[in-house]
Protein backbone atom coordinates (compact mmCIF):
# COMPACT_ATOMS: atom_id res chain seq x y z
CA UNK A 1 0.00 0.00 0.00
CA UNK A 2 2.82 2.48 1.08
CA UNK A 3 4.61 1.67 -2.28
CA UNK A 4 1.41 3.01 -4.28
CA UNK A 5 1.79 6.14 -2.38
CA UNK A 6 5.44 7.15 -2.78
CA UNK A 7 4.57 6.15 -6.96
CA UNK A 8 1.97 8.63 -6.88
CA UNK A 9 3.68 11.16 -5.21
CA UNK A 10 5.15 13.91 -7.39
CA UNK A 11 8.48 13.24 -9.04
CA UNK A 12 9.14 17.08 -7.91
CA UNK A 13 8.63 16.65 -4.76
CA UNK A 14 11.10 13.39 -4.40
CA UNK A 15 13.45 15.57 -6.46
CA UNK A 16 13.08 18.26 -3.95
CA UNK A 17 13.88 16.37 -1.41
CA UNK A 18 16.75 14.54 -3.13
CA UNK A 19 18.00 18.06 -3.77
CA UNK A 20 17.75 19.45 -0.29
CA UNK A 21 20.05 16.31 0.83
CA UNK A 22 22.52 17.07 -1.55
CA UNK A 23 22.26 21.13 -0.71
CA UNK A 24 22.74 20.06 2.81
CA UNK A 25 25.88 18.29 2.79
CA UNK A 26 27.31 20.28 -0.06
CA UNK A 27 28.01 23.37 1.48
CA UNK A 28 27.76 23.94 5.41
CA UNK A 29 26.10 27.66 4.45
CA UNK A 30 22.89 26.01 3.57
CA UNK A 31 21.42 24.93 6.78
CA UNK A 32 21.20 28.24 8.44
CA UNK A 33 18.11 30.36 9.34
CA UNK A 34 19.24 32.92 7.58
CA UNK A 35 20.20 31.05 4.20
CA UNK A 36 16.13 29.65 4.76
CA UNK A 37 14.62 33.39 4.97
CA UNK A 38 16.97 34.24 1.92
CA UNK A 39 15.61 31.13 -0.15
CA UNK A 40 12.57 31.98 1.30
CA UNK A 41 12.62 35.69 0.04
CA UNK A 42 13.76 34.63 -3.26
CA UNK A 43 10.37 32.70 -3.96
CA UNK A 44 8.55 35.32 -3.08
CA UNK A 45 8.79 37.22 -5.91
CA UNK A 46 9.11 34.52 -8.54
CA UNK A 47 6.01 32.68 -6.63
CA UNK A 48 3.78 35.50 -7.79
CA UNK A 49 4.72 35.36 -10.82
CA UNK A 50 4.68 31.98 -11.46
CA UNK A 51 1.20 31.99 -9.20
CA UNK A 52 -0.51 33.68 -12.45
CA UNK A 53 1.27 31.58 -15.00
CA UNK A 54 0.39 28.18 -13.33
CA UNK A 55 -3.31 29.01 -14.13
CA UNK A 56 -2.43 30.60 -17.82
CA UNK A 57 -0.76 26.99 -18.87
CA UNK A 58 -3.35 25.14 -17.15
CA UNK A 59 -5.52 26.59 -19.51
CA UNK A 60 -3.39 25.48 -22.44
CA UNK A 61 -2.02 29.40 -22.95
CA UNK A 62 1.57 30.93 -22.22
CA UNK A 63 2.44 34.61 -20.73
CA UNK A 64 5.52 35.70 -21.87
CA UNK A 65 4.85 39.10 -20.79
CA UNK A 66 5.45 38.59 -17.02
CA UNK A 67 8.39 39.90 -16.48
CA UNK A 68 7.64 43.53 -18.69
CA UNK A 69 4.58 43.79 -16.60
CA UNK A 70 6.43 43.20 -13.41
CA UNK A 71 9.09 45.82 -14.46
CA UNK A 72 6.71 48.51 -15.28
CA UNK A 73 4.74 48.21 -12.10
CA UNK A 74 8.18 48.79 -10.23
CA UNK A 75 8.95 51.68 -11.92
CA UNK A 76 5.29 53.64 -12.14
CA UNK A 77 5.11 52.43 -8.39
CA UNK A 78 8.10 54.14 -7.71
CA UNK A 79 7.32 57.24 -9.55
CA UNK A 80 4.22 57.08 -7.54
CA UNK A 81 5.91 57.31 -4.54
CA UNK A 82 7.89 60.29 -5.41
CA UNK A 83 4.85 62.19 -5.60
CA UNK A 84 3.92 60.97 -2.23
CA UNK A 85 1.23 58.06 -3.08
CA UNK A 86 1.19 55.59 -0.43
CA UNK A 87 1.14 51.79 -0.57
CA UNK A 88 -2.92 51.23 -0.98
CA UNK A 89 -2.38 53.46 -3.90
CA UNK A 90 0.54 51.45 -5.15
CA UNK A 91 -1.52 48.19 -4.78
CA UNK A 92 -4.71 49.78 -6.26
CA UNK A 93 -2.56 50.97 -9.45
CA UNK A 94 -0.92 47.69 -9.65
CA UNK A 95 -4.02 45.86 -10.03
CA UNK A 96 -5.54 47.99 -12.31
CA UNK A 97 -2.09 47.61 -14.79
CA UNK A 98 -1.57 44.23 -14.21
CA UNK A 99 -5.48 43.66 -15.13
CA UNK A 100 -5.52 45.69 -18.07
CA UNK A 101 -2.57 44.25 -19.47
CA UNK A 102 -4.46 40.51 -18.75
CA UNK A 103 -7.49 41.26 -20.44
CA UNK A 104 -6.03 42.81 -23.28
CA UNK A 105 -3.95 39.69 -23.63
CA UNK A 106 -6.75 37.45 -22.76
CA UNK A 107 -9.30 39.57 -25.54
CA UNK A 108 -6.84 39.46 -28.15
CA UNK A 109 -6.19 35.91 -27.55
CA UNK A 110 -9.60 34.70 -27.63
CA UNK A 111 -11.93 36.63 -29.84
CA UNK A 112 -8.93 37.26 -32.61
CA UNK A 113 -7.47 33.70 -32.64
CA UNK A 114 -4.19 34.63 -31.80
CA UNK A 115 -1.56 32.03 -30.84
CA UNK A 116 -0.68 33.61 -27.36
CA UNK A 117 2.96 32.84 -27.55
CA UNK A 118 2.72 35.21 -30.24
CA UNK A 119 0.84 38.03 -28.55
CA UNK A 120 2.41 37.80 -24.96
CA UNK A 121 5.42 38.07 -27.22
CA UNK A 122 5.05 41.37 -28.59
CA UNK A 123 3.47 42.34 -25.31
CA UNK A 124 6.47 41.61 -23.80
CA UNK A 125 8.70 43.90 -25.70
CA UNK A 126 5.70 46.81 -25.82
CA UNK A 127 5.73 47.06 -22.26
CA UNK A 128 9.31 46.82 -21.63
CA UNK A 129 9.64 50.07 -23.94
CA UNK A 130 7.31 51.68 -22.35
CA UNK A 131 9.19 51.44 -18.58
CA UNK A 132 12.42 52.48 -20.19
CA UNK A 133 10.59 55.26 -22.50
CA UNK A 134 8.82 56.39 -18.89
CA UNK A 135 12.29 56.88 -17.45
CA UNK A 136 14.29 57.52 -20.08
CA UNK A 137 16.02 54.42 -19.03
CA UNK A 138 17.17 55.34 -15.66
CA UNK A 139 16.74 53.52 -12.43
CA UNK A 140 14.29 55.62 -10.06
CA UNK A 141 15.79 55.70 -6.63
CA UNK A 142 13.18 56.80 -4.06
CA UNK A 143 12.88 56.50 -0.16
CA UNK A 144 10.80 53.90 0.58
CA UNK A 145 8.69 54.06 3.07
CA UNK A 146 8.13 51.56 5.77
CA UNK A 147 5.13 49.77 4.90
CA UNK A 148 6.69 49.40 1.60
CA UNK A 149 9.89 48.67 2.66
CA UNK A 150 8.21 45.41 4.96
CA UNK A 151 6.54 43.95 2.04
CA UNK A 152 9.81 42.30 1.09
CA UNK A 153 12.21 42.54 3.50
CA UNK A 154 10.23 42.49 6.85
CA UNK A 155 9.53 39.44 8.81
CA UNK A 156 6.74 38.01 10.59
CA UNK A 157 8.73 36.23 13.44
CA UNK A 158 11.34 34.11 11.99
CA UNK A 159 9.46 33.80 8.74
CA UNK A 160 9.69 36.37 6.27
CA UNK A 161 6.74 38.38 5.56
CA UNK A 162 6.77 38.10 1.33
CA UNK A 163 7.16 34.12 1.93
CA UNK A 164 3.81 34.35 4.19
CA UNK A 165 2.08 36.46 2.02
CA UNK A 166 2.52 34.07 -0.62
CA UNK A 167 1.80 30.99 1.62
CA UNK A 168 -1.87 32.73 2.06
CA UNK A 169 -2.11 33.87 -1.41
CA UNK A 170 -0.94 30.36 -2.77
CA UNK A 171 -3.61 28.52 0.00
CA UNK A 172 -6.50 30.90 -1.53
CA UNK A 173 -5.89 29.88 -5.18
CA UNK A 174 -5.67 25.95 -4.29
CA UNK A 175 -8.62 25.81 -2.90
CA UNK A 176 -10.85 27.93 -5.52
CA UNK A 177 -8.89 25.85 -8.24
CA UNK A 178 -10.02 22.79 -6.56
CA UNK A 179 -13.17 23.12 -4.70
CA UNK A 180 -15.34 26.34 -7.47
CA UNK A 181 -16.91 25.96 -10.26
CA UNK A 182 -14.10 28.77 -12.07
CA UNK A 183 -11.26 26.30 -11.01
CA UNK A 184 -13.41 22.98 -12.53
CA UNK A 185 -14.30 24.98 -15.89
CA UNK A 186 -10.23 25.72 -16.01
CA UNK A 187 -8.83 22.42 -15.82
CA UNK A 188 -11.95 21.15 -18.38
CA UNK A 189 -10.97 23.64 -21.04
CA UNK A 190 -7.31 22.91 -20.25
CA UNK A 191 -8.30 19.23 -20.62
CA UNK A 192 -10.71 19.80 -23.89
CA UNK A 193 -11.37 23.08 -24.77
CA UNK A 194 -13.83 22.01 -27.27
CA UNK A 195 -15.78 20.02 -25.49
CA UNK A 196 -16.38 22.20 -22.57
CA UNK A 197 -17.72 24.84 -24.60
CA UNK A 198 -19.96 22.65 -26.63
CA UNK A 199 -21.51 21.77 -22.98
CA UNK A 200 -22.08 25.72 -22.22
CA UNK A 201 -19.08 27.46 -20.51
CA UNK A 202 -18.50 30.50 -21.45
CA UNK A 203 -14.50 29.43 -22.33
CA UNK A 204 -13.84 32.87 -23.55
CA UNK A 205 -14.91 34.53 -20.63
CA UNK A 206 -12.34 32.45 -18.40
CA UNK A 207 -9.72 32.77 -20.37
CA UNK A 208 -9.84 36.47 -20.58
CA UNK A 209 -10.25 35.82 -16.34
CA UNK A 210 -7.72 33.53 -16.22
CA UNK A 211 -5.36 36.27 -18.18
CA UNK A 212 -6.23 39.12 -16.30
CA UNK A 213 -5.51 36.88 -13.19
CA UNK A 214 -1.79 36.32 -14.69
CA UNK A 215 -1.75 40.12 -15.65
CA UNK A 216 -2.08 40.78 -11.59
CA UNK A 217 -0.25 38.75 -9.74
CA UNK A 218 2.70 40.16 -12.28
CA UNK A 219 1.74 43.32 -11.23
CA UNK A 220 1.97 42.60 -7.77
CA UNK A 221 5.25 40.93 -7.92
CA UNK A 222 6.40 44.41 -9.23
CA UNK A 223 5.49 45.73 -5.84
CA UNK A 224 7.39 43.41 -4.39
CA UNK A 225 10.46 43.81 -6.65
CA UNK A 226 10.19 47.30 -6.05
CA UNK A 227 10.35 46.93 -1.96
CA UNK A 228 13.26 44.20 -2.61
CA UNK A 229 15.81 46.10 -4.14
CA UNK A 230 14.39 49.60 -3.11
CA UNK A 231 14.68 51.31 -6.51
CA UNK A 232 12.44 51.71 -9.90
CA UNK A 233 14.50 49.61 -12.40
CA UNK A 234 13.30 49.63 -16.28
CA UNK A 235 15.30 46.47 -16.41
CA UNK A 236 13.58 44.54 -13.51
CA UNK A 237 11.98 41.18 -14.86
CA UNK A 238 13.98 41.10 -17.96
CA UNK A 239 14.02 37.40 -19.25
CA UNK A 240 12.46 36.50 -16.24
CA UNK A 241 9.14 34.95 -17.97
CA UNK A 242 11.11 31.54 -19.42
CA UNK A 243 12.72 31.09 -15.79
CA UNK A 244 9.05 30.59 -14.36
CA UNK A 245 8.04 28.96 -17.16
CA UNK A 246 10.28 26.23 -16.07
CA UNK A 247 9.30 26.12 -12.49
CA UNK A 248 5.86 25.91 -13.11
CA UNK A 249 7.32 22.88 -15.41
CA UNK A 250 9.94 21.11 -13.14
CA UNK A 251 7.19 21.57 -10.66
CA UNK A 252 5.04 18.85 -12.56
CA UNK A 253 2.43 20.87 -14.65
CA UNK A 254 1.76 19.41 -17.76
CA UNK A 255 2.99 21.89 -20.35
CA UNK A 256 -0.03 22.04 -22.64
CA UNK A 257 -2.34 21.97 -19.74
CA UNK A 258 -5.26 20.45 -17.89
CA UNK A 259 -3.18 18.44 -15.36
CA UNK A 260 -0.85 19.94 -12.29
CA UNK A 261 -1.90 22.70 -9.91
CA UNK A 262 -0.08 25.91 -7.67
CA UNK A 263 0.40 22.96 -5.10
CA UNK A 264 3.07 21.52 -8.34
CA UNK A 265 4.65 24.95 -8.96
CA UNK A 266 5.55 25.99 -5.26
CA UNK A 267 8.09 22.54 -5.42
CA UNK A 268 9.14 23.72 -8.63
CA UNK A 269 9.82 27.14 -7.64
CA UNK A 270 11.77 25.57 -4.29
CA UNK A 271 13.50 23.52 -7.21
CA UNK A 272 14.98 26.07 -9.06
CA UNK A 273 15.76 28.58 -6.36
CA UNK A 274 17.68 25.95 -4.51
CA UNK A 275 19.73 25.44 -7.52
CA UNK A 276 20.56 29.01 -8.15
CA UNK A 277 21.52 28.61 -4.03
CA UNK A 278 23.31 25.78 -3.68
CA UNK A 279 25.38 27.10 -6.97
CA UNK A 280 26.45 30.48 -5.00
CA UNK A 281 26.95 29.09 -1.72
CA UNK A 282 29.30 26.26 -3.18
CA UNK A 283 31.09 29.64 -5.63
CA UNK A 284 30.45 27.52 -9.24
CA UNK A 285 28.92 30.26 -10.66
CA UNK A 286 26.19 31.59 -12.47
CA UNK A 287 26.73 30.24 -15.85
CA UNK A 288 26.83 26.49 -14.28
CA UNK A 289 23.62 27.87 -13.12
CA UNK A 290 21.91 28.06 -16.25
CA UNK A 291 23.60 24.96 -17.48
CA UNK A 292 22.06 22.85 -14.16
CA UNK A 293 18.28 25.24 -14.57
CA UNK A 294 17.98 23.80 -18.34
CA UNK A 295 18.66 20.55 -17.35
CA UNK A 296 16.70 20.16 -14.94
CA UNK A 297 13.97 21.55 -16.92
CA UNK A 298 15.38 18.84 -19.56
CA UNK A 299 14.90 16.11 -17.19
CA UNK A 300 11.89 16.97 -15.75
CA UNK A 301 9.84 17.21 -19.59
CA UNK A 302 11.50 13.38 -19.98
CA UNK A 303 10.71 12.00 -17.13
CA UNK A 304 7.51 13.79 -16.74
CA UNK A 305 5.90 11.96 -19.94
CA UNK A 306 4.76 9.06 -18.04
CA UNK A 307 3.20 10.43 -14.77
CA UNK A 308 0.29 12.04 -14.66
CA UNK A 309 -0.11 14.79 -12.00
CA UNK B 1 -44.88 0.81 -26.86
CA UNK B 2 -43.93 2.01 -30.85
CA UNK B 3 -47.57 4.00 -31.78
CA UNK B 4 -46.49 7.69 -30.79
CA UNK B 5 -44.21 9.44 -32.95
CA UNK B 6 -42.02 11.34 -30.89
CA UNK B 7 -40.30 13.26 -33.64
CA UNK B 8 -41.01 13.76 -37.40
CA UNK B 9 -38.66 15.34 -40.04
CA UNK B 10 -40.40 15.86 -43.26
CA UNK B 11 -39.08 17.54 -46.81
CA UNK B 12 -35.57 17.97 -45.00
CA UNK B 13 -32.86 19.21 -47.89
CA UNK B 14 -29.61 20.14 -46.60
CA UNK B 15 -26.66 21.29 -49.60
CA UNK B 16 -23.08 21.79 -48.74
CA UNK B 17 -21.92 24.06 -52.17
CA UNK B 18 -23.01 22.44 -55.40
CA UNK B 19 -23.73 18.76 -53.27
CA UNK B 20 -27.27 17.87 -52.35
CA UNK B 21 -26.76 16.11 -49.07
CA UNK B 22 -30.11 15.86 -48.40
CA UNK B 23 -32.81 15.41 -50.99
CA UNK B 24 -36.60 15.35 -49.31
CA UNK B 25 -36.11 13.47 -46.80
CA UNK B 26 -38.86 12.32 -44.06
CA UNK B 27 -38.10 10.52 -40.96
CA UNK B 28 -40.35 9.48 -38.00
CA UNK B 29 -38.74 8.41 -34.69
CA UNK B 30 -41.26 6.39 -32.45
CA UNK B 31 -41.43 6.67 -28.49
CA UNK B 32 -39.87 4.04 -27.21
CA UNK B 33 -37.75 2.53 -29.92
CA UNK B 34 -34.31 2.17 -31.79
CA UNK B 35 -34.51 3.36 -35.13
CA UNK B 36 -31.02 2.53 -36.93
CA UNK B 37 -30.09 4.53 -39.99
CA UNK B 38 -27.85 2.86 -42.61
CA UNK B 39 -26.44 3.61 -45.69
CA UNK B 40 -22.95 3.93 -47.39
CA UNK B 41 -21.02 6.77 -47.74
CA UNK B 42 -22.53 10.21 -48.36
CA UNK B 43 -25.23 8.59 -47.66
CA UNK B 44 -26.28 12.12 -45.40
CA UNK B 45 -26.93 10.13 -41.98
CA UNK B 46 -25.02 12.03 -39.92
CA UNK B 47 -26.34 15.36 -42.09
CA UNK B 48 -29.56 14.40 -40.99
CA UNK B 49 -29.05 13.72 -37.26
CA UNK B 50 -26.82 16.51 -37.06
CA UNK B 51 -29.87 18.98 -38.05
CA UNK B 52 -31.87 16.95 -35.58
CA UNK B 53 -29.50 17.62 -32.88
CA UNK B 54 -28.87 21.21 -33.73
CA UNK B 55 -25.22 21.01 -35.07
CA UNK B 56 -26.04 22.37 -38.63
CA UNK B 57 -29.13 23.98 -39.99
CA UNK B 58 -31.36 22.64 -42.60
CA UNK B 59 -32.25 24.31 -46.17
CA UNK B 60 -35.73 23.42 -45.81
CA UNK B 61 -38.04 21.01 -44.14
CA UNK B 62 -39.50 20.61 -40.83
CA UNK B 63 -39.52 19.11 -37.06
CA UNK B 64 -41.99 18.25 -35.39
CA UNK B 65 -41.36 17.26 -31.38
CA UNK B 66 -44.20 15.42 -30.34
CA UNK B 67 -46.74 16.21 -32.89
CA UNK B 68 -46.06 20.64 -32.44
CA UNK B 69 -43.40 22.53 -34.82
CA UNK B 70 -39.86 23.17 -33.69
CA UNK B 71 -37.51 25.66 -34.96
CA UNK B 72 -34.19 24.08 -34.08
CA UNK B 73 -31.24 27.00 -34.52
CA UNK B 74 -28.62 25.46 -32.48
CA UNK B 75 -27.89 22.68 -30.01
CA UNK B 76 -29.00 24.41 -27.16
CA UNK B 77 -32.29 24.34 -28.86
CA UNK B 78 -32.58 20.17 -29.07
CA UNK B 79 -31.38 19.92 -25.95
CA UNK B 80 -34.04 22.04 -24.34
CA UNK B 81 -36.67 19.30 -26.32
CA UNK B 82 -34.74 16.52 -24.65
CA UNK B 83 -32.58 15.62 -27.81
CA UNK B 84 -29.33 14.56 -26.66
CA UNK B 85 -26.28 13.45 -28.87
CA UNK B 86 -23.73 10.47 -28.09
CA UNK B 87 -21.27 11.76 -30.61
CA UNK B 88 -18.37 9.59 -31.82
CA UNK B 89 -15.72 11.11 -30.54
CA UNK B 90 -17.50 10.64 -26.86
CA UNK B 91 -16.92 14.15 -25.83
CA UNK B 92 -15.69 13.36 -22.41
CA UNK B 93 -13.32 15.67 -20.85
CA UNK B 94 -10.45 13.38 -20.18
CA UNK B 95 -8.11 14.65 -17.14
CA UNK B 96 -11.56 15.37 -15.26
CA UNK B 97 -12.97 12.03 -13.52
CA UNK B 98 -16.82 10.91 -14.01
CA UNK B 99 -19.00 13.42 -11.90
CA UNK B 100 -17.42 15.77 -13.25
CA UNK B 101 -17.76 14.96 -17.00
CA UNK B 102 -21.93 14.10 -16.02
CA UNK B 103 -22.01 17.95 -14.31
CA UNK B 104 -19.67 19.95 -16.78
CA UNK B 105 -21.66 23.20 -17.27
CA UNK B 106 -24.06 22.24 -14.49
CA UNK B 107 -22.19 22.08 -11.58
CA UNK B 108 -24.43 21.66 -8.48
CA UNK B 109 -23.84 24.60 -6.39
CA UNK B 110 -23.01 24.26 -2.47
CA UNK B 111 -22.58 28.03 -1.34
CA UNK B 112 -22.49 31.30 -3.20
CA UNK B 113 -19.32 33.61 -3.49
CA UNK B 114 -20.44 35.93 -5.78
CA UNK B 115 -21.04 35.43 -9.11
CA UNK B 116 -17.64 34.02 -9.67
CA UNK B 117 -16.70 31.22 -6.31
CA UNK B 118 -19.29 29.30 -6.58
CA UNK B 119 -18.30 26.18 -4.48
CA UNK B 120 -19.31 22.95 -5.90
CA UNK B 121 -21.03 20.47 -4.10
CA UNK B 122 -18.61 17.07 -4.84
CA UNK B 123 -20.66 14.97 -2.30
CA UNK B 124 -23.82 15.68 -4.12
CA UNK B 125 -22.51 15.09 -7.74
CA UNK B 126 -20.04 12.25 -6.84
CA UNK B 127 -23.90 10.63 -4.97
CA UNK B 128 -26.09 11.49 -8.08
CA UNK B 129 -23.78 10.02 -10.44
CA UNK B 130 -23.26 6.34 -8.39
CA UNK B 131 -26.77 6.34 -8.48
CA UNK B 132 -27.25 7.32 -12.19
CA UNK B 133 -24.56 4.55 -12.91
CA UNK B 134 -26.03 1.84 -10.66
CA UNK B 135 -29.85 2.65 -12.53
CA UNK B 136 -28.29 2.10 -15.85
CA UNK B 137 -25.83 -0.91 -14.49
CA UNK B 138 -22.96 0.84 -15.62
CA UNK B 139 -19.63 -0.07 -13.65
CA UNK B 140 -17.43 1.86 -12.99
CA UNK B 141 -15.29 1.19 -9.37
CA UNK B 142 -13.72 4.53 -8.99
CA UNK B 143 -15.72 8.05 -9.37
CA UNK B 144 -12.47 9.48 -8.52
CA UNK B 145 -10.76 8.19 -11.55
CA UNK B 146 -10.22 9.99 -14.30
CA UNK B 147 -12.29 9.09 -17.38
CA UNK B 148 -8.36 9.15 -19.75
CA UNK B 149 -8.20 5.64 -17.78
CA UNK B 150 -11.52 3.82 -18.02
CA UNK B 151 -11.78 1.24 -20.51
CA UNK B 152 -13.44 2.38 -24.29
CA UNK B 153 -16.85 0.41 -23.37
CA UNK B 154 -16.86 2.43 -19.49
CA UNK B 155 -16.43 5.98 -21.56
CA UNK B 156 -18.97 4.78 -23.87
CA UNK B 157 -21.14 4.29 -20.87
CA UNK B 158 -20.50 7.47 -19.07
CA UNK B 159 -20.77 9.60 -22.40
CA UNK B 160 -24.37 7.67 -22.62
CA UNK B 161 -25.08 7.97 -19.14
CA UNK B 162 -24.20 11.89 -19.36
CA UNK B 163 -26.88 12.13 -22.25
CA UNK B 164 -29.68 10.40 -20.68
CA UNK B 165 -29.09 11.89 -17.26
CA UNK B 166 -30.53 15.66 -18.42
CA UNK B 167 -33.79 13.45 -19.34
CA UNK B 168 -33.12 13.38 -22.91
CA UNK B 169 -35.98 11.17 -24.67
CA UNK B 170 -34.28 11.28 -27.82
CA UNK B 171 -31.09 9.94 -27.75
CA UNK B 172 -28.66 10.29 -31.02
CA UNK B 173 -25.71 7.76 -31.35
CA UNK B 174 -23.56 8.23 -34.13
CA UNK B 175 -21.39 5.00 -34.98
CA UNK B 176 -21.14 4.49 -30.42
CA UNK B 177 -19.38 1.44 -30.91
CA UNK B 178 -16.87 1.67 -33.91
CA UNK B 179 -14.03 1.41 -31.49
CA UNK B 180 -15.39 -1.32 -29.01
CA UNK B 181 -14.49 -4.86 -28.48
CA UNK B 182 -17.11 -7.82 -28.69
CA UNK B 183 -17.69 -7.57 -25.14
CA UNK B 184 -17.61 -3.79 -24.71
CA UNK B 185 -20.35 -3.51 -27.60
CA UNK B 186 -22.70 -6.29 -26.38
CA UNK B 187 -22.86 -4.41 -22.64
CA UNK B 188 -23.44 -0.83 -24.65
CA UNK B 189 -26.13 -2.58 -26.88
CA UNK B 190 -27.77 -3.71 -23.04
CA UNK B 191 -27.50 -0.52 -21.91
CA UNK B 192 -29.50 0.74 -25.14
CA UNK B 193 -32.08 -1.49 -24.50
CA UNK B 194 -32.69 -1.19 -21.38
CA UNK B 195 -33.04 2.79 -22.34
CA UNK B 196 -35.41 2.09 -25.08
CA UNK B 197 -37.35 0.21 -22.42
CA UNK B 198 -37.73 2.98 -20.16
CA UNK B 199 -39.13 4.94 -22.77
CA UNK B 200 -36.26 6.67 -24.64
CA UNK B 201 -36.15 6.97 -28.08
CA UNK B 202 -32.59 6.02 -29.87
CA UNK B 203 -31.54 6.81 -33.39
CA UNK B 204 -28.70 5.02 -34.18
CA UNK B 205 -26.13 5.28 -36.84
CA UNK B 206 -23.96 2.74 -37.88
CA UNK B 207 -22.03 1.15 -40.81
CA UNK B 208 -22.04 -2.55 -39.31
CA UNK B 209 -25.31 -3.99 -40.76
CA UNK B 210 -25.36 -6.74 -37.87
CA UNK B 211 -25.03 -4.15 -35.34
CA UNK B 212 -27.80 -2.88 -36.98
CA UNK B 213 -29.75 -5.85 -37.23
CA UNK B 214 -29.32 -6.77 -33.49
CA UNK B 215 -30.48 -3.31 -31.82
CA UNK B 216 -32.34 -1.58 -34.23
CA UNK B 217 -36.46 -1.98 -34.29
CA UNK B 218 -36.66 -0.33 -37.31
CA UNK B 219 -34.07 0.36 -39.89
CA UNK B 220 -34.03 3.13 -42.21
CA UNK B 221 -31.59 3.23 -45.31
CA UNK B 222 -30.82 6.40 -47.10
CA UNK B 223 -29.00 6.71 -50.33
CA UNK B 224 -26.86 9.57 -51.85
CA UNK B 225 -28.98 12.06 -49.81
CA UNK B 226 -32.23 10.11 -50.43
CA UNK B 227 -34.82 7.79 -48.39
CA UNK B 228 -34.16 4.22 -49.64
CA UNK B 229 -36.81 2.46 -47.66
CA UNK B 230 -37.68 1.59 -43.89
CA UNK B 231 -38.08 -2.37 -42.96
CA UNK B 232 -38.68 -3.12 -39.46
CA UNK B 233 -36.56 -6.09 -37.83
CA UNK B 234 -38.82 -8.93 -37.68
CA UNK B 235 -39.76 -7.88 -41.59
CA UNK B 236 -36.31 -8.29 -43.41
CA UNK B 237 -33.05 -10.05 -43.85
CA UNK B 238 -29.65 -8.87 -43.57
CA UNK B 239 -29.37 -9.39 -47.45
CA UNK B 240 -31.89 -6.54 -48.41
CA UNK B 241 -30.94 -4.31 -46.07
CA UNK B 242 -27.90 -4.42 -47.96
CA UNK B 243 -29.36 -4.81 -51.52
CA UNK B 244 -31.02 -1.30 -50.27
CA UNK B 245 -27.74 0.45 -49.20
CA UNK B 246 -26.29 -0.73 -52.43
CA UNK B 247 -29.00 -0.43 -54.98
CA UNK B 248 -30.84 2.52 -53.40
CA UNK B 249 -33.79 0.26 -54.44
CA UNK B 250 -36.99 -0.78 -52.22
Amino acid sequence: MWLRKVTFTAPSLIAFVIMFIFCSVASPFFFAAINFQNILRQIAVNGFLALGLTMVILIGGIDLSIGSVLGLVAIVSSLLLRTGAGLIQLILVAIIVGMAVGVTNGFLITQFDVAPFIMTLGMQFVLRGLSFSLTQGRTIFVEMPFNVDFIANGDIGPIPFPAVLLGLVYLIVFLVMRYTIFGRHLYAIGGNEEVTRLFGVNVKLVKIAVYAVCGITAALAGIINLSRISAGDPQAGTGIALFIIGAVIIGGNKFTGGLGGVHLTIIGLFIVVLISNIIILTGLGYYIQLIAEGTIVIIAALLGREWRP
Amino acid sequence: MASIPIVQMKNICKHFGGVEALKDIDLTLYEGEVLGLVGDNGAGKSTLIKILAGAIPADKGEIFFRGKKVDIRGPKDSRELGIETVYQDLALIDNLDVPANVFIGREVKRQKLGRVFNIMNLKKMEETTRRLLDQLEIIVKSLRERVRNLSGGQRQSVAIAKAIFFNAKVLIMDEPTAALAVEETAKVFNLVRRLRDRGVSITYISHNINDILEISDRIVVLKTGKFVGVRKKEETTKDEVVKMIISGES
